[in-house]
């Protein structure tokens, strides 16, 4: 049994839970240099340290499932300085990274956002983009630590729909959706944002709490109209993915309402199907 | 070489293949049961295996196929039907129960039914045959783990290493 395969040994990993894999880490070194392979974490039990959550903002909790004791985390973020855990707003996390926005006390419309590793408990504050709107909920933040040590912020720039009154007076619409113009992306290698123009074909609203994930160096966005969006790390491409069967079925499907996630090296997709009683 | 040459003499009796082992032995069996291997399901498909012709599969010795199918004739109905989604409750338990029982053999035959269904890619024989060996390591210490799969005594050095990474991993231990 000692001359088993690459193969072969993924085949059996991918049958226990994260915990028995440490224990098989310690067995052999081939074994242990096999289970911390990039290539190869992605297909066996990923380790879940914990979760954030929040019943009132901006206090953050986390419960800590790793039996790790001390918890490796204090959710007080009291390593920030304090002018940064003024006001702060949790926007994403990817692998292991969070991405926050705080906004400063004296004038709400400007905001910040940081990078945040609680594991090392660094940080960094990313140079200010031109801001097309005050809303914070539509950017993303893409990691993959197997792919490489650098990440990438996508801020989603949303055509907010100017209408003109009685007066001919033109002001924004308070309705909080809005089309996807482009996006900005800030790369950590380049330090830099770049601007694209959306490369999707039809008219995408995303909402404010939309779900994404980062794959592959793709972010893969559930916006409206029964298709999941994709854009790459360059803005060069844009794909839609229709949802299954999403032509077959005459029900309204809320999309911006479904859930997407990765697990062992496969994308799921949750879609909240409500079902409309007509004749 | 699309009539079938063998069988119980019914109109429509089920197409034969013949494999034969490592050691020469030749095993005929039904087409859809051979088929359930993605490495003969081409050549099957192609009218191979028919008649005198037989395949030859040299990496697995007659003992090890004749167990491969007896996996394969048991499962062959269901993949017909799709992975049989309207199976009955009773069919299902029947598979398991196969199933369990099938894996409960001596360490050197799993380890040759692992290459085997590596080698034919029978999907379902290999899971359960992985499961099989991760059902017998989970929750045992690395020590214990080296001794069931009968690996070789860890040097000085790897017994260091080995003890450095279960300081690291500690929690799991509890």
């Amino acid at each position: 049994m000692d001359k088993l395969t690459d193969d072969l040994l993924i085949d059996i990993f991918s049958h226990v839970p994260y915990k028995s894999l440490c224990c098989f880490a310690c067995v052999s070194r081939r074994w242990h240099t096999f289970i911390s392979h990039p290539d190869h974490c992605w297909k066996l039990s990923q380790t879940l340290a914990g979760f954030f959550y929040n019943v009132q903002a901006p206090e953050h909790n986390f419960p800590d499932v790793s039996g790790a004791s001390p918890p490796f985390f204090d959710p007080s973020f009291a390593f920030l300085p304090d002018r940064e855990r003024e006001c702060i707003h949790l926007v994403d996390g990817c692998n292991g990274l969070l991405f926050r926005c705080f906004k400063f006390a004296d004038d709400p419309h400007e905001f910040d956002y940081l990078v945040i590793n609680p594991a090392t408990e660094k940080w960094v504050a990313l140079p200010v983009s031109r801001r097309w709107l005050n809303q914070v909920g539509v950017a993303r933040l893409g990691f993959d630590p197997a792919v490489s040590s650098h990440f990438y912020v996508f801020e989603f720039q949303l055509d907010w729909a100017e209408t003109e009154d009685e007066d001919g007076d033109s002001h924004e619409n308070d309705d909080k959706d809005g089309y996807v113009l482009g996006v900005v992306i800030y790369s950590s290698q380049n330090r830099a944002w770049t601007h694209k123009q959306s490369g999707w074909s039809s008219e995408i609203v995303v909402t404010d709490d939309f779900k994404s994930i980062f794959v592959n160096g793709m972010l893969y966005v559930v916006a409206s109209m029964l298709a999941v969006r994709v854009v790459d790390v360059e803005g060069n491409n844009w794909r839609i993915i229709d949802f299954p069967g999403s032509e077959e079925y005459s029900f309204f499907l809320d999309a911006a309402a479904g859930y997407i996630d990765m697990s062992q090296g496969q994308l799921l997709l949750l879609p909240v199907i409500i079902l409309s009683v007509t004749n | 070489m699309a009539a079938p040459e063998s069988g119980d003499g019914n109109n429509g009796a089920a197409r034969m293949v013949t494999l034969i082992s490592s050691d020469n032995t030749r095993f005929e069996v039904e087409a859809a049961a051979a088929s359930l291997s993605q490495t003969l399901q081409l050549t099957i498909l192609d009218g191979g295996g028919g008649g005198g012709d037989g395949i030859p599969l040299p990496n697995v010795d007659s003992a090890t196929l004749s167990k491969v199918l007896e996996y394969c004739i048991k499962h062959a109905p269901a993949a017909a039907n799709g992975g049989a989604p309207n199976a009955t409750a009773v069919d299902r338990a029947e598979l398991e129960r196969f199933d369990n029982e099938f894996v409960n053999i001596d360490q050197s035959v799993l380890y040759s039914l692992i290459m085997a269904a590596h080698n034919l890619e029978i999907e379902g024989l290999q899971s359960l045959v992985a499961k099989k060996v991760a059902d017998m390591i989970k929750g045992k210490s690395p020590m214990e783990i080296r001794r069931t799969l009968g690996f070789p005594d860890p040097t000085p050095e790897e017994q260091a290493e080995m003890n450095a990474h279960m300081l690291e991993y500690g929690w799991a231990y509890e």
